[in-house]
C-alpha cells in the first residue's frame, strides 16, 4: 500500500470454505476483465482444471468453455490442451501470434530434438503462416520416407549450406522449399528442371514466354508473347520459326 | 478353401431403425439376423444422424432407413477425364473394411453404416427405367459400399441377380474386396450378372485395406464363382505406387490367370489412387500409420490429387503388358483417366465417354 502510495484499496472477502474451484474461476475472470487470455494461458487454465481440480472434459466444454468466452466446441478443448508445454520461444511466438494455433500444435506433436531444430530453421527463414504450414507438411512427409528425424533432415548438409549461405531470408526459403520438393516430388521436381533447362538452352527472347500443362497434367502447352507494332510481330513468328526449327518444340513435346 | 478369417461377417453394435420401414420385410429380415443386437425405432434418419454422429463414432452401428432420392444415379465422372457411364445403384451407404484409402470417409456425413429398407421402391424404380429404356445399363451396387460385404446380412446380391438374370438391356456388377458369395451360387443368373473383385497388391491389402479378405480368399472366392457360371470382373483401383509395386501387381495378374479363365474374365479396370484435395488431412489424420499420401500426388485437371502423370502411366502401361501376356481379348479400361494417359498407356484411347460405354456395353450384351 505505501509503494502504491494508497490509503484504501478494493477487496473480495473470501470465506475460508470456499471452494478453491471457485476462488480459480474468480480469479480467470478477474483477469480475463482487463484482457483476454492468450491462448498459452487458456491452455495453462485448461490444464489445471483437469489436473489440479479434477474437472472432466464434458463439464469444462459444457461449463468453463463458454463461461471463458469460446461457446460449447470440444475443439476447443482439443486445440488448446497442452500448449503450456510448448518450449519458452515457442510460447512466445504463439503469443506473439508469429505462428498459428495448428503449427503450435504440430509442434508439440513432435520429439524434442525436431522442436529445437524446427525453430532454428524458422527463425532463419522468418516465413510467413502459410508457408510454415507447407514447411511442416514437406519436412514431416521427407522424413518419413527418407526414414530420418525432422531434425537430421534441417541438420543435413545440404540444409545448413543454405542457411548459411549468404543469401536474404526470402532467397533462403526459396531454395530449402525448392531441396524439399526435390526430395518429396522428385520426378515432378526432375520435370521441372529439364523443362528449365530446354527454355535456358533456347534462350527466348524476354516478350516470348512458354508454359508447361500445370503439373504436366494436360498436353498443352502454351505460348504468350507481348507486341507493339507490327515488326515485333513479325520477329516473334520468327523466334517461334526458330523454336520449331532447332528441336525445342519436340522436345518439350517429350516431357515428362 | 476361403480362410475362416474370410468368412467372418459384419455384426453392428446397435441397429437403429427408422420408423417409416420398421416393419418392411427387409427390416424385419435383417433384424432376425441380430436377436441379441440392442435396437431403437427413430422418427427421423436424418435427425439422428445430427444429434448422435460424435456419440457413434466409433463404433459401427447400423441403420435401416428409407432412401429418399433414386436408387438408380449415373455416375457422376470427373472433368476432361472419361468416364463409362456407369449407373450406381444405392442400396447401402458405408462399410465396415476401413480401407485407409476410402473416399467415402470423406463423402459420407454419418459415421452409421446404412442399409436402405424399401426395397419395393428400389425394384419399382428398376423395373421402370429398364422398361422405358432402350441403352443398355451396366449397373453396380459398389459406389456407396462394398457389395458382398453385408451379403450374410441382407442377401440383396442374390436377390439382384435373380431380378437381372432375365433383363436383356442391362447387367448388374457386384463389385467387392471380401468373399460371402455363399448366396450367389446354385443362382440361375443367366450371365447376366458379373462378380467383381477389388485388387491390389498383398503387401498393400495388408497395410492399406483393414478388414477386407486377403487376395487369396479374393482370389478362391473368384475361382468358386467361375464354376457357378458367372462372368468375372476385376479391378485395380486405387493401383498403389510403393516400393515393390511392379513385383506386387504383376504377381496378382499371374494368380488370376492361373486361377481364372480369360474367357470367364468380362474387364480389368485400372485407376491410380486419386482424391480431393480436402481429404488429404483426413487420411493423415485417421490413418497416421498408412504411407500412401506420402506418393508424388500432384493436383489434376480436375482439381483432384493423382500420382505424377508418368508414375500412371508406367503403372497402366505395365499391368497392361502384363494382363496381355495372358490374353489379347480381355477387356482393359481406365478409370477416370484423360484421353491422353490412355493413349500413352495402351496405345489407343476412346474417342469420347459414348465410346467407352459401347466397348463395355459389348462385353456384356447378349
Amino acid at each position: 500500500m505505501v509503494a502504491l502510495q494508497t490509503a484504501t484499496c478494493q477487496a473480495f472477502v473470501i470465506e475460508e470454505e470456499e471452494p478453491r474451484v471457485d476462488l480459480f474461476g474468480m480469479a480467470v475472470l478477474e483477469n480475463q476483465s482487463t484482457k483476454p487470455l492468450n491462448p498459452i494461458e487458456l491452455s495453462t487454465v485448461l490444464h489445471k482444471l483437469q489436473t489440479e481440480f479434477m474437472i472432466d472434459e464434458n463439464e469444462i466444454v459444457q461449463s468453463w468453455l463458454p463461461m471463458l468466452g469460446y461457446g460449447r466446441n470440444p475443439r476447443v478443448l482439443q486445440l488448446y490442451s497442452g500448449l503450456h508445454e510448448l518450449a519458452p520461444e515457442w510460447r512466445e511466438a504463439l503469443t506473439a501470434e508469429q505462428i498459428s494455433l495448428e503449427t503450435a500444435k504440430e509442434i508439440l506433436n513432435r520429439p524434442e530434438q525436431d522442436q529445437i531444430e524446427i525453430w532454428r530453421l524458422f527463425a532463419a527463414l522468418r516465413p510467413g503462416k502459410n508457408r510454415q504450414r507447407e514447411f511442416l507438411t514437406l519436412l514431416a512427409d521427407v522424413s518419413r520416407t527418407e526414414e530420418m528425424t525432422i531434425a537430421q533432415l534441417i541438420d543435413s548438409t545440404s540444409v545448413q549450406d543454405i542457411l548459411n549461405a549468404r543469401l536474404t531470408p526470402p532467397q533462403k526459403t526459396e531454395r530449402v522449399k525448392q531441396w524439399l520438393w526435390e526430395k518429396r516430388y522428385p520426378r515432378y521436381a526432375a520435370a521441372q528442371a529439364s523443362f528449365a533447362d530446354i527454355l535456358h538452352a533456347a534462350r527466348l527472347p524476354g516478350y516470348l514466354h512458354i508454359q508447361a500443362p500445370l503439373y504436366f497434367e494436360g498436353d498443352c502447352y502454351s505460348v504468350s508473347f507481348a507486341f507493339s507494332s507490327e515488326r515485333d510481330y513479325e520477329k516473334t513468328i520468327t523466334a517461334l520459326k526458330k523454336l520449331l526449327n532447332d528441336g525445342v518444340v519436340e522436345d518439350l513435346l517429350k516431357l515428362p | 478353401m476361403i480362410s475362416s478369417t474370410g468368412r467372418k461377417s459384419f455384426s453392428p453394435a446397435k441397429i437403429f431403425i427408422e420408423e417409416s420401414v420398421s416393419r418392411s420385410a427387409w427390416a424385419t429380415r435383417i433384424m432376425a439376423k441380430f436377436p441379441q443386437i440392442e435396437k431403437e425405432v427413430i422418427a427421423d434418419a436424418n435427425a439422428l444422424l445430427i444429434e448422435d454422429a460424435a456419440r457413434h463414432s466409433d463404433e459401427k452401428s447400423l441403420l435401416l432407413a428409407r432412401q429418399r432420392g433414386p436408387f438408380l444415379r449415373l455416375c457422376p465422372g470427373t472433368q476432361k477425364h472419361l468416364c463409362c457411364l456407369y449407373y450406381n445403384l444405392d442400396v447401402a451407404a458405408g462399410c465396415d473394411l476401413e480401407c485407409s484409402y476410402c473416399i467415402l470417409q470423406g463423402y459420407l456425413t454419418s459415421p452409421l453404416i446404412t442399409i436402405y429398407c424399401n426395397m419395393d421402391d428400389m425394384y419399382g424404380e428398376l423395373g421402370k427405367r429398364l422398361a422405358r429404356s432402350r441403352s443398355f445399363h451396366r449397373i453396380g451396387t459398389g459406389e456407396l459400399s462394398d457389395s458382398l460385404t453385408f451379403e450374410p446380412v441382407t442377401e440383396l446380391g442374390a436377390e439382384l441377380v435373380v431380378f437381372f438374370a432375365d433383363k436383356k438391356n442391362a447387367i448388374i456388377e457386384l463389385k467387392s474386396k471380401n468373399v460371402h458369395i455363399e448366396s450367389l451360387l446354385g443362382l440361375a443368373h443367366n450371365r447376366r450378372s458379373v462378380i467383381s473383385w477389388s485388387m491390389n497388391t498383398e503387401a498393400m491389402q495388408a497395410c492399406e485395406e483393414g478388414f477386407a479378405a486377403t487376395i487369396e480368399d479374393r482370389l478362391l472366392a473368384a475361382a468358386e464363382v467361375q464354376r457357378a457360371g458367372y462372368r468375372i470382373g476385376f479391378h485395380f483401383d486405387p493401383m498403389l505406387d510403393h516400393p515393390g509395386w511392379q513385383e506386387g501387381y504383376r504377381d496378382v495378374v499371374d494368380k488370376i490367370f492361373r486361377r481364372i479363365r480369360p474367357e470367364n474374365i468380362v474387364w480389368i479396370s485400372l485407376g491410380a489412387l486419386r482424391y480431393p484435395a480436402a481429404f488429404d488431412t483426413m487420411l493423415r489424420t485417421r490413418h497416421p500409420r498408412s504411407k500412401i499420401y506420402l506418393g508424388e500426388l500432384l493436383p489434376g485437371m480436375d482439381g483432384k490429387l493423382r500420382y505424377f502423370k508418368p508414375i500412371r502411366i508406367e503403372m497402366f502401361r505395365k499391368m497392361h503388358d502384363w494382363i496381355r501376356s495372358y490374353s489379347r481379348d480381355v477387356f482393359i479400361y481406365l478409370c477416370m483417366e484423360s484421353r491422353d494417359v490412355w493413349q500413352k498407356s495402351f496405345g489407343w484411347a476412346p474417342r469420347s465417354n459414348a465410346e467407352l460405354k459401347r466397348l463395355l456395353d459389348d462385353q456384356v450384351r447378349e
